[in-house]
């Protein structure tokens, strides 16, 4: 989709970037590494402080990593996009990560991290994605899990899997 | 329907703009507050409820530069944007969980609503104003004291009287 209008060519594309930003959210939390894959330009750099190199490398190492949290969430708020040129644009998007696992002693914890992805974007054959994305910590913070509310086997639970919710919706 | 929503993402814009500025600031310098030129009316007014409205951009921009040092890193999320859009005024609330932390590991925690007033200009719209309600705040450390020695009200006793 594209406009004759410049103001409302540079909204679809910014439309178009924070899109790649959810889904690439939508794919770590429920782990789908082909959508994490998609969020990226072949040759892309991810540089997310425990892990540098490439893209693909970086999908490798995350479904490893990752699943140490039996449920994740990464909301992501505020996003900026500065666009460079026609097809290159720099995105700064807040957010904050929830992960609920095991801690070292083997307790229920929340590990909460507030964080910015400061991404370089480009349009290569007309789609935007990940040239290189910087993940900059702001603060971390580890909770024990308290009481929660005792929900039963009538709630519908997010699941990792083709099996959640979204998929079912018909969800990509 | 393309203009609405070109006002939309243009005030969003500012807004965002804004939360950053506050934040780097804090993680940058001071300096980077004249920025906020970009994104507010030289007379914007500023109510964070702390006994206060600040009058001008350049008055609020002084005021932020000297509390800075004392707000540890800050990381603004804002989210749940709501628009009240009339010619070449609007009006906008927003949600904000706000985070303030320290080299010794202090913690302050914030939820807040902002509604701020902004008026079109020449090239895009500006923010003209601020009023701050503090929803919850979470204070283990009593940091909000030394942050804010010359508070004269208490968060929530403004969000009482605003409401």
């Amino acid at each position: 989709m594209s406009s004759a209008d410049p103001r409302v060519a540079a909204l679809l594309d910014r439309e178009e970037i924070k899109e790649v930003i959810y889904r690439w959210c939508r794919g770590v939390d429920r782990l789908d590494w082909d959508l994490v894959r998609s969020c990226y330009h072949d040759g892309a750099v991810e540089d997310h402080g425990v892990f540098n190199g490439s893209a693909e490398e970086f999908i490798a190492f995350g479904r490893e990593f990752i699943v140490r949290w039996p449920h994740t969430m990464h909301a992501v708020m505020n996003v900026l996009v500065d666009f460079e040129a026609d097809d290159a644009a720099v995105a700064e998007s807040y957010g904050v990560g929830f992960h609920r696992g095991p801690d070292d002693s083997g307790a229920e914890a929340d590990v909460v991290v507030g964080f910015r992805y400061v991404d370089r974007f480009e349009r290569r054959g007309g789609a935007w994605k990940i040239a290189h994305r910087r993940m900059v910590f702001e603060w971390t913070r580890q909770d024990p899990v308290g009481e929660s509310w005792p929900m039963g086997d009538e709630y519908l639970m997010g699941r990792r899997d083709r099996a959640d919710a979204l998929y079912e919706a018909g969800g990509r | 329907m393309s203009e609405m929503l070109l006002d939309r993402a243009q005030i969003t814009d500012a807004i965002h703009r804004y939360g950053d500025l506050l934040d780097r600031c804090t993680y940058e310098g001071t300096e980077v507050l004249a920025g906020l030129h970009d994104v507010m009316t030289p007379d914007a007014t500023v109510d964070y409820g702390i006994g206060t409205v600040h009058q001008g951009a350049q008055t609020w921009i002084d005021v932020f530069a000297e509390m800075a040092p004392r707000l540890g890193r800050v990381h603004h999320n804002y989210t749940n944007f709501l628009y009240d859009i009339d010619g070449d005024r609007a009006g906008v609330t927003y949600h904000a969980l706000a985070r303030h932390t320290w080299e010794n590991g202090d913690v302050y925690a914030a939820g807040a609503v902002f509604e701020v007033g902004l008026r079109r200009v020449a090239d895009g719209w500006r923010i003209a104003s601020i009023v701050l309600h503090v929803r919850y705040s979470d204070d283990p450390a009593e940091r909000l004291p030394r942050m804010l020695p010359g508070l004269t009200d208490s968060f929530i006793e403004h969000e009482r009287a605003a409401t």
